[in-house]
C-alpha cells in the first residue's frame, strides 16, 4: 500500500465488519463531558469553556493552571512564555476569567462575517439610493482628513495588542485579547473601507490617507492622542496595563467622545448618515471590550481574594498615568469645533459639548472608575478638557489652512 | 517632505457623482492602504529582544482584511460542523471507528491542539516583532487562525468524548497529560519552541519546520491513516485545517525574505534553522512514526517513505531550495534525522509501552499481523523489539492480577531510560537504533542527560534557558499509584485507570493493581 492509495473503511464492507467486532458492546465511560473537572462559570458547562479551558499549558507557578512544573524551554535570559511577571496585576486564578460574550473561533467569526455582510449591504443601498448627494461640501474635508486621522488611532491601538496577546496568562484571557485586538483592526480598516467607498461616489476625494497621516502626526489636535498611543503600542511592556489603558481609558474615553459625539452627533448635521453608520460596528467592537474589560479587571483582579488590594492599588496607579494624557487627547481634539464652517449651536455649540464630554466622563466613572474604587471628580475632568475649547487653547484650522508643526 | 495637498475643505470643489448605481468595497481596494496605516515614531519598536531586523517594507501574499477573513472562515467552519454535526453524526461515525485508532486520536488531537494554542502566541510574537503593517496583517491572521486551530482540535476530543465508545482520555487530557512522559517533548516542539524565544528563532520553529516542513507528513498523512482506519472525523476536521497553512508557510518564507538583507542574518539564520530543524524533528518523527504504526489496524506505508518523501525531497530540497538564493542551506542535522525516519518511533514506542499507565489511553501490543508488518518494513525489529513484547506478553503485560510492569522490567534487565533534557523526549541508549549518543552532564550539582550532541549543543549556549526538571527527576521517589491519581488518571468510577495495556471491556486495571505493586519511581541520573 502506498500513500494516496488507501482504502476508507467506512466504505469497505469488510472492514466495517471488522471494526464492528473488535468494538466493546457498550461504552466504557460514562463521564461524556469534556473537560468535566472545570468549575463552569453558570450553572452548565458550555461548549466555550468545555473548549478553551487549560488549552494553555502553563508553568504550574501560573495562578490557577493545572500544569505541572516548569517550561521546557525559555526566553533568552530565562523568561517563560506566560510568565508572571509580565504583569504587575496578579491572578489567583488567571483560568476563571470568561468573556461574557463566550467567543470560541466559530461564533467570533461567525458574527464578524455578518457584520461584512451588513456592511456589504449597506453600501450597496446606500449608493443605489445615492445617499452621499446630502453631504454638505463643509463636511468632506473632515472625512478626508479628521475621519482618515482616526484610522491611525484605531490601528495603533490594534497593535499595542500584539505584545498582550502574546503574553497575556490563561487560554481563556489570551483568546479574549486576541478577539478584542482584531476587532480594533477592524475598527481601523472599516473606517478606510468608508473611505474607499466615498471616493467611488464623490469627484476629486482620494481615498489617500497622506493628508489625514500628515495631520495626524504633525496637528496639535491630534498630538495629545498621538503621543498616547505611541506610548502604548511601542513603550509599555505590561499586558494587563496595555488592555486596561486601551479599553478603559483611552478608548472609553477619547475614543467614545470622537466616535458617538464627534462623528456620530456632527455629521449628520452636514447630511452624512453614512458615517454614523459606519461607526455603529466599531462602537458595538468597543462594548464588547467594555464587557471583557469589566470582567477581568473588576470579578477578577480588584476583587481577587487574595490580591484585590494589591490590584486596585496597582490598576489606580496605571489609571493616573493614562487618565492625563487621555484627557490632553481630548483637550486638543475638541479643539476641532472652532474649525467646523457654519456649524450650528446646536451640535456644536460650547454647552452642547461640553454635555458630550460630561457623558463620556460620567460613563467612564460608572463603567471603569468605579470598578476599582478610583475616586473621580468627574466635574473637573470635564472642565479639564472643555478648556480646549477655550478661545485661547483652540487649536484653529487645521483642515483648511496649513499645517503648523508641534514646537 | 511632499507638498502639502490642498486642504480639506478645496476638496469640496467636486461634484458628487449622481450615478446611483450599487457599489460596494471589495477587500483588495482597503487592503492597498494597509502600508499607509502605519507612521513613524521614535519609540515604535519591537518589545522582545531579536538578533535581527525586520524589513519595513514587506509585503504579505494573502491579502485579506477583517471583514474577509471572517467571511471566508465562517463559511469554512459551516461546513465543518455541519459535516460533524449533522452528517457525520447521522452516520455513528465515532462508533465506526477503529478503537485502536480512536485512541490514537486522543493523543493526536491533544498534543495537537498544544501546538496550535501555542502558534497563537508566536504568532502574536511575530505581530508585534514585524515593523511593515502588511508582515503585521499576515501574521495577526494566523493568530486568529490558530485559535481557530486550537478550538477545532479540541473538538475533535470533545466530538470523541460525547460520540465514542471510550471517553475517557478524550474528556480529559489537558488534565492527565501533565504528569504524562510524552507531554514533555512537545510542550518543548510545539509549545515554548513557537514562542519562547528570539521572533526568529520562533518563526523558523512554527513557520519554516513545523508548518512548511511538518503540515505536509502530519495532516497528509493523518487524515488518510485515519480513514484506513475508519476515522472520517478526523479528515473533516484537519483537511479544514490544512486550508489556512498556505498562509502560515508564506509568513514563514516572508519572515525570512523580510531579514534576509540584514548582514547579521547571513550570521545567525543557519544556526537558528539547525537548531529549529532538530527541535522539531526530535519529537515529530518518533512521535507521529508511533501513533501511524502503533495505533493503526490498517497500515497506509511504512512512516520512514512518507518522511522521506515530505521531509527530505519536499521540504529540504525544494522549499529550502527556493531560499537557497538567499544563502539558506540545508541543516546539518538531516542526516540523524534521516536515520531517526526509519528507527526513533520504535525506540519510543517500546518506552511508551513501558510506561503505559501514566498515559491518558489505551494501548495494546503489537499482535501477529502488527508484528509481520513491521518485521517485513523494518527487517530487524523484531529482533530488537518484537521480542521483548512477545515476553512482556508472557510475563503479563495485560493482566491486572499479574504484578507486572514493563518498565521495572527494563530497569532489572539494565535497559535504563533517561530523558532528554532539551527535548524532553525519552531514550534508552541500549535500546535505541536511531541516532543516539547518551552524554551525561554535570552543571551547579544538577545533572542531566542528552541523546545527541545538537541538544546539548543548545543546552551548553544558554543553560538558563532550559532549567525544567525532567519527568523522571520531577517524581522521583513518588509511587506510581500516586502520580496518577494526582494527574487525574481514573475512569468515573473512580478505580479504573484511563490508561489500559489493552483494547478489551474485561480485566482492566484499576490502580488497587497499580498500587499493589509499590513501584517507585527511580531517577537514572543517581545510577551513575
Ligand atoms: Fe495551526
Ligand atoms: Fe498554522
Amino acid at each position: 500500500m502506498k500513500q494516496g492509495q488507501s482504502i476508507r473503511a467506512a466504505f469497505e464492507p469488510e472492514r466495517i465488519m471488522e471494526i464492528r467486532k473488535v468494538s466493546p458492546a457498550e461504552p466504557l465511560e460514562k463521564q461524556r463531558t469534556m473537560s468535566y473537572y472545570v468549575v463552569p462559570e453558570g450553572k452548565r458547562l458550555t461548549e466555550y469553556e468545555q473548549l478553551t479551558a487549560y488549552a494553555q499549558q502553563s508553568a504550574d507557578y501560573a495562578g490557577g493552571g493545572i500544569e505541572v512544573g516548569e517550561y521546557q524551554q525559555k526566553h533568552a535570559g530565562g523568561r517563560g512564555a506566560y510568565a508572571n511577571e509580565t504583569t504587575e496585576v496578579i491572578n489567583r486564578d488567571w483560568f476563571k476569567f470568561r468573556d461574557p460574550d463566550r467567543r470560541w473561533f466559530y461564533p467570533a467569526v461567525k458574527a464578524k462575517a455578518e457584520d461584512g455582510r451588513t456592511a456589504d449591504r449597506f453600501m450597496k443601498a446606500a449608493s443605489s439610493e445615492g445617499l452621499v448627494r446630502l453631504i454638505e461640501r463643509d463636511w468632506i474635508g473632515f472625512l478626508d482628513v479628521d475621519f482618515g486621522a482616526l484610522t491611525f488611532y484605531e490601528y495603533g491601538l490594534f497593535n499595542a495588542h500584539s505584545s498582550a496577546t502574546k503574553d497575556s496568562i490563561s487560554d481563556f484571557v489570551k483568546t479574549w485579547v486576541a478577539l478584542t485586538a482584531f476587532d480594533k483592526n477592524d475598527a481601523a480598516q472599516m473606517v478606510q473601507t468608508e473611505r474607499v467607498f466615498l471616493s467611488k461616489q464623490i469627484e476629486n476625494f482620494d481615498a489617500d490617507l497622506v493628508r489625514a497621516k500628515e495631520v495626524w502626526t504633525k496637528s496639535p489636535i491630534y498630538a495629545g492622542i498621538r503621543e498616547a498611543v505611541e506610548r502604548l503600542w511601542g513603550d509599555t511592556y505590561d499586558w494587563g496595563e496595555i488592555l486596561w489603558a486601551s479599553h478603559a481609558i483611552i478608548d472609553a474615553i477619547y475614543g467614545q467622545f470622537v466616535r458617538r459625539e464627534f462623528f456620530q452627533r456632527i455629521a449628520p448635521a452636514y447630511g452624512d448618515n453614512i458615517t454614523p453608520w459606519f461607526l455603529s460596528q466599531a462602537s458595538g467592537y468597543a462594548q464588547t471590550a467594555k464587557g471583557g474589560v469589566r470582567r477581568l479587571f473588576g470579578d477578577n483582579l480588584a476583587n481577587d481574594p487574595d490580591f484585590g488590594l494589591h490590584n486596585r492599588a496597582v490598576i489606580r496607579a496605571w489609571t493616573d498615568k493614562w487618565l492625563p494624557v487621555t484627557l490632553a487627547g481630548l483637550r486638543g481634539f475638541v479643539g476641532i469645533y472652532a474649525q467646523l464652517p457654519n456649524a450650528s449651536e446646536k451640535v456644536a455649540g460650547r454647552s452642547v459639548v461640553e454635555e458630550g464630554v460630561e457623558r463620556v466622563m460620567q460613563d467612564w466613572a460608572t463603567d471603569f472608575a468605579h470598578l476599582i474604587g478610583y475616586e473621580a471628580d468627574v466635574a473637573g475632568l470635564v472642565a479639564e478638557v472643555m478648556s480646549g475649547m477655550d478661545p485661547a487653547l483652540a487649536y484653529r484650522s487645521d483642515a483648511t489652512k496649513s499645517i503648523q508643526p508641534i514646537s | 517632505m511632499q507638498s502639502v495637498k490642498p486642504s480639506g475643505h478645496s476638496i469640496m470643489e467636486n461634484t458628487k457623482r449622481a450615478v446611483r448605481a450599487p457599489t460596494s468595497v471589495e477587500a483588495q481596494e482597503v487592503h492597498r492602504y494597509l502600508m499607509d496605516f502605519k507612521w513613524e515614531f521614535e519609540k515604535n519598536r519591537t518589545k522582545y529582544g531579536t538578533k535581527y531586523e525586520m524589513a519595513n517594507l514587506t509585503k504579505e501574499q494573502f491579502k485579506l482584511t477583517a471583514k474577509e477573513y471572517a467571511r471566508m472562515e465562517a463559511i469554512k467552519e459551516e461546513r465543518q460542523f455541519g459535516t460533524l454535526l449533522d452528517g457525520l453524526d447521522r452516520l455513528d461515525a465515532a462508533n465506526r471507528v477503529h478503537p485502536r485508532w480512536a485512541e490514537a486520536m486522543k493523543v493526536f488531537a491533544n498534543f495537537l491542539e498544544c501546538g496550535e494554542y501555542n502558534a497563537i502566541a508566536g504568532s502574536a510574537l511575530l505581530w508585534d516583532s514585524a515593523q511593515s503593517p502588511e508582515q503585521k496583517n499576515g501574521y495577526l491572521a494566523q493568530v486568529i487562525d490558530e485559535i481557530r486551530h486550537s478550538n477545532q482540535t479540541a473538538y475533535v476530543n470533545h466530538y470523541f468524548s460525547k460520540h465514542g465508545s471510550d471517553a475517557a482520555g478524550h474528556n480529559n487530557p489537558r488534565q492527565l497529560r501533565s504528569v504524562g512522559p510524552a507531554f514533555r517533548g512537545i510542550k518543548r516542539a510545539f509549545g515554548d519552541g513557537f514562542n519562547a524565544g528570539d521572533p526568529v528563532e520562533c518563526s523558523i520553529n512554527l513557520q519554516l519546520v513545523a508548518e512548511a516542513c511538518y503540515t505536509n507528513p502530519l495532516i497528509v498523512a493523518l487524515t488518510e491513516w485515519a480513514a484506513t482506519n475508519g476515522d472520517e472525523i478526523t479528515p473533516t476536521v484537519f483537511t479544514s485545517i490544512q486550508t489556512d497553512e498556505m498562509r502560515h508557510m508564506a509568513n514563514g518564507y516572508q519572515t525570512i525574505v523580510s531579514v534576509i538583507n540584514d548582514p547579521k542574518a547571513k550570521l545567525h539564520l543557519n544556526t537558528d534553522l539547525n537548531n529549529a530543524f532538530w527541535t522539531q524533528t526530535k519529537y515529530f518523527t518518533p512521535i507521529l512514526g508511533y501513533l501511524f504504526e502503533y495505533f493503526s489496524r490498517y497500515k497506509v506505508e511504512p512512516w520512514y517513505k512518507t518522511w522521506n518523501r515530505w521531509v527530505y525531497e519536499d521540504w529540504a530540497g525544494i522549499w529550502l531550495g527556493r531560499l537557497a538564493k538567499y544563502g539558506v542551506t540545508s541543516p546539518p542535522s538531516l542526516r540523524e534525522a534521516k536515520q531517526d525516519a526509519v528507527w526513533s518511533h520504535h525506540d519510543v514506542a517500546i518506552l511508551a509501552y513501558a510506561l503505559w499507565p501514566l498515559h491518558h489511553w489505551r494501548h495494546e501490543l503489537p499482535d501477529e499481523v502488527d508484528m509481520a508488518w513491521f518485521e517485513e518494513n523494518y527487517p530487524g525489529w523484531y529482533d530488537r523489539y518484537g521480542r521483548i513484547y512477545d515476553e512482556w506478553r508472557k510475563l503479563g503485560f495485560e493482566d491486572p492480577k499479574s504484578g507486572f510492569l514493563p518498565s521495572a522490567w527494563l530497569i532489572e534487565n539494565g535497559y535504563i531510560p533517561y530523558v532528554d533534557h532539551v527535548s524532553g523526549v525519552p531514550f534508552c541508549p541500549k535500546l535505541a537504533k536511531g541516532a543516539c549518543d547518551l552524554r551525561i552532564l554535570e552543571r551547579n550539582g544538577r545533572r542531566y542527560a542528552f541523546s545527541d550532541t545538537y541538544g546539548e549543543q543548545q543546552f551548553l549556549l544558554e543553560p538558563e534557558r532550559y532549567e525544567a526538571q525532567d519527568f523522571l527527576t520531577q517524581f522521583e521517589g513518588w509511587e506510581l499509584s500516586e502520580v496518577i491519581r494526582a494527574g487525574g488518571g481514573l475512569r468515573s468510577d473512580g478505580k479504573t485507570m484511563i490508561a489500559q495495556p489493552h483494547l478489551r471491556s474485561d480485566n482492566m486495571w484499576t490502580i488497587d493493581d497499580i498500587q499493589r505493586i509499590g513501584m517507585k519511581i527511580p531517577n537514572p541520573l543517581k545510577m551513575h
